[in-house]
């Protein structure tokens, strides 16, 4: 795995870069924004950790031009907390997840591990406006999504590995959305699950809350508000 | 909105200010330190007999880590009790309001233009308005001057203003006017443009500052209220 570590903090860079090195990872190293840009347009990486609050460009501004530029890696936000409601902003600008400073190496290992797979969100839904527009606003500020509209079609997707969270519509016409979530976890145990509905069935989303699912969306689904839960629910599991 | 109310406005944005501060460098801190004690454990138990020989060496790592997680929790993530009020601000009602809580004899204020701009937190937006008027009522200190108040709609929403007719920024104080902390002034925290770009940024807009002919330029620059 290689990894673009970017913080003006000198002394937080090189002990995660170490750390990293340890588990087995190449790092590069950026002290600031333009200069990760210019290291990304000439080194092949497969996961970008930045900071957030940076002089210049700052975590999010780096996100925005990084998907101007057409360049899809994942991107990791770091962030020690200052100013809590632009990193809202980031998070809905199409982060992987965000890890709060100081954290735990070996389970920011793992996360990192997992983005630099660049596993996929699944959105499961009988409707296709609502599937498509879904798997729209994940793509449009590069979060990778797929979209199934049965349940065969969505445990079949989940088979292949490469999906870790899977936004569920509790309503389907051949299956109901707890029957197929706990089909899905039974498959992948470490699944993350969205659940959405157009109608309020408390029962129901009680019943899937209680067997893990990661929170509940209602419809009609706000697409910042969706990105929003994908990273929130990525950075949880960290 | 009165006096009162703007008061303890500002003294919750203050707190919020500091603690948001020293967080986010406490946090910077905490975790280099913590990643540099994860990677020595890691070496001690792969390269030596250190761990095994005496207990206390891994006791002594987590209690480190420990340590370190309970110091990084120290101050409180968030502190938002403020309930927030969406309302219109006028320059002149701005100025009326705030100048007798920041003006001075030896000020004049005037208004330049006077359009309401809608914002989504009127407090707040005062808070930051008091802040950037008692700067500019500073720096024309001893000799006094004129303080300007603008309020302005655009295209793509409104902007708040501040100006005075003193010397200006000097290019370094301007560079470093953002630093929380940072000050030109004995006896001044330096912390009041901090909290002025809080109250902007926590609503989605911006603070600038400029240097024009005629004196320096505060802005609280909003983005149209959806």
């Amino acid at each position: 795995m290689k990894v673009l570590i970017v913080d003006d903090e000198h002394a937080l860079r090189i002990t995660l870069a170490a750390n990293l090195e340890l588990a087995g990872a190449i790092t590069v190293e950026a002290s600031d924004g333009p200069e990760a840009l210019r290291l990304l347009s000439t080194h092949e990486v497969d996961l970008v950790i930045t900071d957030f609050q940076m002089p210049g460009m700052n975590g999010l501004e780096l996100l925005r031009a990084m998907r101007a530029r057409s360049i899809e890696i994942p991107v990791i936000m770091m962030t020690a907390f200052a100013l809590e409601d632009q990193l809202d902003q980031a998070i809905g600008g199409g982060v992987f997840a965000v890890l709060s400073k100081p954290f735990d190496v070996d389970r920011a290992w793992r996360l990192f591990a997992r983005a630099a797979e660049r596993p996929a969100v699944l959105v499961v839904d009988d409707a296709p406006e609502v599937l498509s527009s879904c798997v729209e606003s994940l793509r449009a500020v590069g979060v990778r999504a797929e979209s199934a509209s049965t349940a065969a079609e969505a445990l079949e997707r989940v088979r292949t590995g490469t999906v870790d969270v899977c936004v569920l519509d509790l309503c389907l016409r051949e299956t109901t959305g707890d029957a197929l979530m706990e089909g899905l976890c039974a498959i992948a145990p470490s699944l993350q699950v969205i659940a959405v509905s157009g109608y309020q069935l408390p029962a129901m989303v009680q019943k899937m809350l209680s067997r893990g699912a990661q929170t509940f969306l209602p419809k009609p689904i706000d697409p910042r508000e969706l990105v929003r839960t994908v990273a929130f629910a990525r950075s949880r599991r960290a | 909105m009165n006096h009162r109310e703007i008061l303890r406005a500002s003294e919750l944005l203050l707190a919020e200010e500091l603690a948001a501060t020293l967080r986010h460098r406490q946090n910077n801190h905490i975790a280099a330190v913590r990643n540099s004690a994860f990677y020595i454990r890691q070496k001690v138990t792969r390269a030596t007999t250190l761990s095994s020989d005496d207990p206390r060496v891994g006791a002594f790592f987590e209690l480190i880590d420990r340590e370190l997680v309970s110091a990084s929790n120290a101050l409180p993530a968030q502190a938002r009790a403020r309930t927030v009020q969406a309302g219109k601000l006028q320059a002149s009602m701005v100025g009326s309001l705030l100048w007798p809580l920041v003006g001075d004899a030896r000020c004049e204020l005037r208004i330049l233009v006077d359009e309401p701009v809608q914002v989504p937190d009127e407090l707040g937006l005062a808070v930051a308005l008091r802040c950037l008027m008692a700067n500019a009522v500073e720096a024309l200190e001893p000799a006094g001057g004129v303080v300007t108040l603008s309020s302005q709609r655009t295209a793509g929403g409104g902007f708040l203003e501040v100006r005075n007719d003193g010397n200006g920024f000097e290019p370094e104080v301007l560079e470093r006017a953002r630093e929380p902390f940072f000050s030109t002034r004995e006896g001044h925290l330096g912390v009041g443009l901090n909290v002025a770009a809080r109250a902007i940024a926590l609503n989605g807009g911006r603070l600038e500052l400029q240097q024009e002919p005629g004196g320096a330029v505060a802005r609280l620059l909003l983005a149209e209220v959806g």
